[in-house]
């Protein structure tokens, strides 16, 4: 897995890329941890593949944690087979999450 | 120096000049006697001549001439002793008839102490019988007598002459000589001597040192030391011996500087040689590492098969090369070859057949057709005539079809039931003649059978009876070989099997060898431990499925597998228990996760999505995505052991 880390104008993004599952989601957290103030976070699964539970919860942490900080945050750019994970869990309602 | 040269030289003069002096005082002594005798008798003839003219004796006493003082004779005899250093000096006449002598006249030397001497003897007569000498010089036989005589403890010489008087009467003249007075001459002269030659000597001895310390001892020194420094501290330095002069020791030096050069001239040699050795071992070893680079790894699991693989090179670069290329899903490329030649060339030549053959074989092409297009590829540029042994076989795990096409190469080995040599398909080397048409044949691999590839490393390995290992006793290791172990095991078996065989002797050639174990049911034995996932998903995104089904599938395992690692034990996993996985392929994909610990079936009491509150909730999602990933998932309890069955349809368009 890799994450590229990018802040612009308060907005952090974190782009990552291949697969989010229960030997690389630790890193997300880990990247999503260091961040200490932010406008809004972003996070860019334009290259994930896939994402399993691991994987989800980490990114419900990284909305925690942006609700922490008073940020904003939003997963953009997801693509069909994961969005269906976010739906099959319901987390699309809950988290502002749009597709590719 | 204990035998230094100069003390040597100067102990040969010194004895040298010992010697010398010794024959010198020798000879002296003679010779110095020899002048006392001639100078006494020359001494005599004076006195005797001067008598004559003095005295006038007539037979009963003595006359002076009228010129002369009477006395003048005693006087004179007085002269003689004191000028010529006699004891005495006398002048008597024998009566050879009564036997007594009669002094005329007699002298005693002043420094001769002689209390008995009475007033010169003058008239005196005494006993006296002549010595045959004294009778000799008497009777006129002889003009002169000396003997040497014992007087007292000491010796003198006596010498006798005979004189006569105006009247022609006869009278004997005597003196006495003291041996004592020549002795102290003797050694006089010899002090004088002594010391002359002391001189001479110790002149010699420090000419003789001062020559030899400069000229031998010092130069030797220096060329001892500058030989000694040509290596201090296992280091060469530079040295250079001043070649001055025209002696042994230029001559030594001119050898010495000419050996140096030439040893700094021939180290300077290897030192090149060395390092152009080293260059060429460092470019053997890039070669051989970026050979090696192209190689896979050694193990690789699909679904469908195991590999193994191993090359061991020999001394140099050799030219073995084993491949294995998944094409898809179900059918993997085998490839062992052999490049004729060794080094760098073998190396280039395997790098641009390997990657031929990958282009090829990426291109979908069949063993044969691959053969053919590498042929041609590598025979229209071959100048240095280099060629390649090649076996190429591609398996289809659907199927078990194992479709294979040989170029030169040894014939594998199809180990199950039987062992099967696999000696269809045969061609003509690649590399040499284009256009060259290959054949391909099938076998049929069961559950389990095992593939085994070699190069003719395996067979020509030698013993120390230089033996070749050879195909009979290959097959027989093969047969001997337990069938249903694995690929793993076979490469250690073979490798202790060479290794026993070969004790002692050098491998001249590569030894490699590909096993591939054909499996249609894959399991493994997993730790309870989250990192195990890796080994499940290189499995599952090998499988004959499309890349979606593949990661849908891979979800649905993963959740169950976390799921199993976290809650199956409480309180620490017991050691050595595994999680079994196994996987079957058919027209679906069966996959089997067996484990103990807690009975819990994951099936049931899944969180209902929408009551889901990820504020609070942490967890609980993965089974609910476990199960909406899977075809069929299915749970039973037996044996103290959780079995969960995830079970994902192949459907015909996708394979």
């Amino acid at each position: 897995m890799n994450i590229t880390k990018t802040e612009n104008k308060g907005i952090v993004t974190l782009k990552l890329e291949g697969w989010l599952d229960t030997l690389s989601a630790t890193e997300l957290g880990e990247t999503v941890a260091a961040i200490e103030t932010a406008a809004s976070i972003v996070l860019d699964f334009d290259a994930v593949e896939y994402m399993s539970s691991a994987g989800l919860r980490q990114v419900i942490f990284a909305h925690k944690t942006a609700k922490e900080l008073g940020a904003a945050f939003s997963v953009i750019n997801v693509n069909q087979e994961v969005m269906s994970i976010f739906r099959m869990t319901n987390i699309d309602k809950k988290i502002k999450i749009s597709a590719k | 120096m204990k035998h230094s040269i100069a003390r040597r030289v100067t102990r040969l003069v010194s004895l040298f000049f010992l010697v010398a002096f010794a024959l010198l005082f020798i000879g002296s002594y003679f010779t110095l006697a020899q002048a006392v005798t001639a100078e006494t008798e020359k001494s005599l003839r004076i006195v005797v001549s001067f008598f004559t003219d003095l005295v006038l004796y007539n037979g009963k006493e003595v006359e002076v001439t009228e010129k002369v003082d009477p006395e003048s004779v005693i006087q004179y005899a007085d002269y003689i002793c004191k000028w010529y250093g006699f004891d005495y000096a006398y002048f008597y006449v024998p009566d050879t008839e009564k036997g007594t002598v009669t002094y005329i006249a007699a002298s005693k030397n002043e420094n001769v102490e002689d209390s008995s001497f009475d007033s010169h003897y003058v008239g005196a007569t005494r006993e006296y019988e002549l010595t045959s000498g004294e009778l000799a010089v008497w009777n006129e036989e002889k003009a002169f007598n000396i003997t040497r005589q014992k007087k007292g403890i000491n010796r003198e010489l006596k010498a006798v002459t005979l004189a006569k008087d105006a009247s022609g009467n006869k009278i004997l003249v005597g003196v006495d000589y003291p041996f004592s007075k020549i002795r102290s001459r003797i050694i006089r002269s010899f002090i004088l001597i002594a010391l002359i030659s002391l001189a001479v000597l110790l002149g010699v001895y420090l000419a003789t040192y001062c020559i030899i310390k400069k000229r031998v001892s010092r130069p030797a020194k220096i060329i001892s030391n500058t030989m000694n420094n040509y290596i201090s501290d296992g280091k060469r330095t530079s040295v250079h011996l001043d070649e001055k002069g025209d002696d042994e020791f230029t001559m030594i030096a001119k050898a010495f500087n000419s050996m140096t050069g030439n040893i700094d001239n021939y180290i300077e040699n290897i030192n090149v040689l060395m390092s152009e050795k080293e260059r060429r071992n460092t470019e053997l070893d890039i070669a051989a590492r970026i050979q090696r680079g192209f190689l896979r790894h050694e193990s690789f699991s699909a679904w469908h098969s195991d590999i193994r693989a191993q090359m061991i090179p020999a001394k140099n670069i050799g030219g073995d090369f084993y491949e294995y290329l998944p094409l898809d899903g179900n059918r993997i490329l085998t490839v062992i070859a052999d490049v004729s030649g060794k080094g760098i060339s073998a190396s280039i030549l395997m790098a641009a057949t390997l990657t031929n053959i990958r282009q090829c074989a990426k291109m979908g092409l069949s063993p044969a057709e691959i053969l053919e297009k590498t042929n041609d590829m590598l025979s229209e540029s071959n100048a240095a005539m280099l060629f390649v042994t090649v076996f190429i076989g591609i398996y289809n795990g659907s199927t078990g079809e194992f479709v294979y096409s040989n170029a030169g190469h040894n014939a594998p080995y199809v180990i199950g039931k039987e062992l099967i040599k696999l000696d269809g398909a045969s061609g003509s080397l690649v590399g040499l003649f284009p256009k060259e048409k290959y054949t391909e044949s099938t076998v049929t691999l069961s559950h389990g059978d095992m593939l085994f590839l070699y190069t003719d490393g395996v067979t020509e390995i030698i013993n120390d009876k230089r033996e070749f290992f050879g195909e009979k006793k290959l097959e027989k290791a093969l047969l001997d070989f337990c069938f249903d172990k694995s690929g793993g095991d076979i490469i250690s078996y073979m490798n202790k099997m060479l290794t026993d065989f070969s004790a002692g002797t050098e491998r001249y050639d590569d030894t490699t060898i590909l096993a591939l174990t054909a499996n249609k049911t894959k399991i493994l034995e997993l730790n309870y431990n989250i990192k195990e996932f890796e080994k499940i998903r290189d499995l599952i995104i090998g499988l004959p499925v499309t890349s979606e089904k593949q990661r849908s599938l891979c979800l649905s395992v993963e959740e169950f597998f976390v799921n199993i690692c976290s809650y199956a034990f409480e309180s620490g996993t017991p050691e050595g228990e595994k999680i079994r996985f196994t996987m079957t392929v058919t027209d679906r994909i069966s996959i089997c996760l067996e484990s103990a610990g807690m009975k819990f079936n994951p099936l049931e009491n899944i969180i209902d999505a929408e009551d889901y509150d990820i504020d609070i909730q942490v967890g609980g999602l993965g089974r609910l995505i476990a199960v909406g990933n899977a075809d069929d998932t299915k749970y039973e309890y037996k044996n103290g052991k959780n079995i969960l069955t995830i079970t994902q349809k192949i459907t015909e368009d996708i394979i």
